[in-house]
């Protein structure tokens, strides 16, 4: 079993690369490939050592998917909120502390909840029936603060306005029958594409990238980073319909202004933590919360005391081995990247994500990106915060739960 | 935080997760099952038992396997199998009662000969 279990996880910690450096490619499209071949493969090995694949895979995922996002501007729904800052970064040449920052993130908030996964156990049940009638609420009242937070009123126009036409868009899109990877073009443009296209219009050069300790963090802002990121991303990982993104909100909401460098370690813990949560959840409640959950539901109805155990060691070692993993391919990243001319680069980028679009959504996704890249341009011009664009995900989830 | 002690962290954590998984792996191996001692209590629980194959019914969406050891037992499998009369294979599933009937819900078959 225990040979099982590491030729299991190291095989899902390789498909986690895969997933994770390449945009459009997610843990949700290859765990539902394994279960379409599982009959095959439980001749192989085992149920647990099927599962023990997928959660290796989806931790290493949240480990390197700060890679493409900060260095090729393309994130997923997890990374966000975080291309404009790792962006920012990787044009004062530190691109690899970027990801160094969100693999600390990631990394500590992954221990720290380990640690914390024995005692938070018994209320989780509470904690799901006493919050899960007022999430809606809850929410609407995270988006006001943000919204408000812009003090002039003009600014709270423009923010309530990005807001809700990114709603509307994230509405139209997560409600469209038979669209493939509907999140690739709506993200990719709102964050990753519009924010590349601003950074063409100045005379940008990707200057050399440093391999250096020269980022320091406060040790306060390291824990209220964590302590955000573990708090926000395990009781989105405990709700249905918040991800990732939301925790990300929420948790800035939370910590306030922690700089740049510790609101990307926040980012990096954010999705691990969400992602491992939801393995309590799913032992505690028998619900699943995520994609890669669902393939796990699907090979085992539930699971032991003994089985959560073993996802969760084989969770902290795939971890592990992928926050070493991200530091060497942030290197090759940052040594690759400034060997080529930088509007050719950013050109080349958006070509990529938007033959990726085609691919897996055709048409349609490319007028979904051409939208969202209209759309969050809006932020920038009217010197409002990106963040607002997270309507596209908030306002759909809102609407859920209020009506 | 230095680079050095993040690589330091992720070694020793990746270190106690790969003892702390050999430690766990040992408690949910299945252990092999004789058919005689299959009983009321393993009802709903996981069992892996060897036989030979005395029967094969196949369906279109469900094959039933009669072992022998020379107890009998059915196994339910959800999937046509390639197995004939006479093989040797090991099952791995949940045990369930049908009419007074001890079966196995079969999550797992390999032929071992």
């Amino acid at each position: 079993m225990f040979f099982d279990f590491m030729i299991a996880l190291l095989i899902g910690v390789l498909a986690g690369c895969i997933t994770g450096l390449i945009p459009g490619i997610h843990v949700n499209l290859i765990s539902m490939i394994l279960i379409s071949v599982s009959g095959y493969l439980l001749g192989i090995t085992d149920v647990v050592s099927l599962c023990v694949f997928i959660i290796a895979m989806s931790v290493t995922h949240t480990f390197l998917d700060s890679i493409p996002s900060i260095f090729l501007g393309a994130p997923d729904a997890d990374m966000a909120l975080g291309v404009l800052p790792g962006h920012r970064l990787l044009l004062e040449g530190k691109g690899y502390e970027a990801v160094k920052l969100t693999v600390i993130g990631s990394l500590l908030a992954l221990i720290a909840t380990l640690l914390l996964i024995p005692f938070m156990i018994p209320f989780v049940p509470r904690i799901y029936s006493f919050v899960q009638p007022y999430i809606g609420y809850i929410l609407i009242f995270v988006v006001a603060y943000m919204i408000l937070k812009e003090k002039k009123f003009s600014k709270i126009a423009w923010s309530s306005f990005v807001f809700f036409i990114s709603g509307v868009l994230g509405i139209i899109v997560l409600g469209w029958n038979n669209l493939n990877q509907p999140l690739l073009p709506m993200l990719s443009g709102l964050f990753g594409i519009s924010a590349l296209v601003t950074s063409l219009s100045g005379d940008t050069k990707i200057p050399e990238q440093k391999i250096t300790e020269s980022i320091e963090v406060g040790l306060f802002d390291k824990v209220k980073a964590i302590s955000a990121a573990v708090f926000s991303g395990s009781l989105t990982g405990i709700m249905p319909g918040l991800g990732a993104a939301q925790a990300a909100i929420i948790a800035m909401q939370i910590v306030g202004d922690i700089g740049v460098y510790a609101f990307m370690i926040l980012l990096g813990g954010i999705n691990t933590v969400n992602f491992t949560f939801s393995l309590v959840t799913f032992f505690t409640l028998g619900k699943a919360r995520n994609g890669a959950v669902v393939a796990i539901l699907e090979i085992i109805k539930e699971i032991s005391l003994s089985q959560l155990l073993v996802f969760l060691f084989a969770a902290l070692v795939a971890g592990c081995v992928a926050a070493l993993l991200a530091l060497f391919f942030a290197r090759v990243f940052s040594n690759l990247i400034v060997k080529v001319n930088y509007r050719r680069l950013v050109v080349g980028i958006i070509s990529f994500i938007t033959l990726m679009v085609f691919y897996f959504s055709g048409i349609v996704g490319l007028l979904i990106l051409v939208t969202s890249t209209a759309v969050g341009i809006i932020p920038g011009l009217l010197r409002v915060k990106r963040s607002h664009a997270m309507g596209c995900l908030l306002l759909p989830v809102i609407l859920f739960f209020v009506l | 935080m230095k680079e050095k002690t993040l690589l330091r962290i992720a070694i020793i954590g990746a270190l106690v997760g790969i003892f702390l998984l050999y430690v766990i792996s040992g408690s949910i191996k299945l252990d092999e099952t004789s058919i005689g001692r299959i009983e009321e209590e393993d009802i709903g629980n996981d069992v892996k038992v060897k036989g030979m194959v005395k029967d094969v019914f196949n369906s279109e969406k469900l094959s039933i396997v009669t072992i022998s050891q020379p107890e009998d037992l059915k196994v339910l499998l959800f999937d046509n199998v390639s197995i004939d009369e006479g093989d040797y294979i090991e099952v791995i599933g949940e045990v369930e009662e049908y009419k007074g009937e001890r079966e196995v819900i079969g999550n797992r078959v390999r032929m071992i000969g």
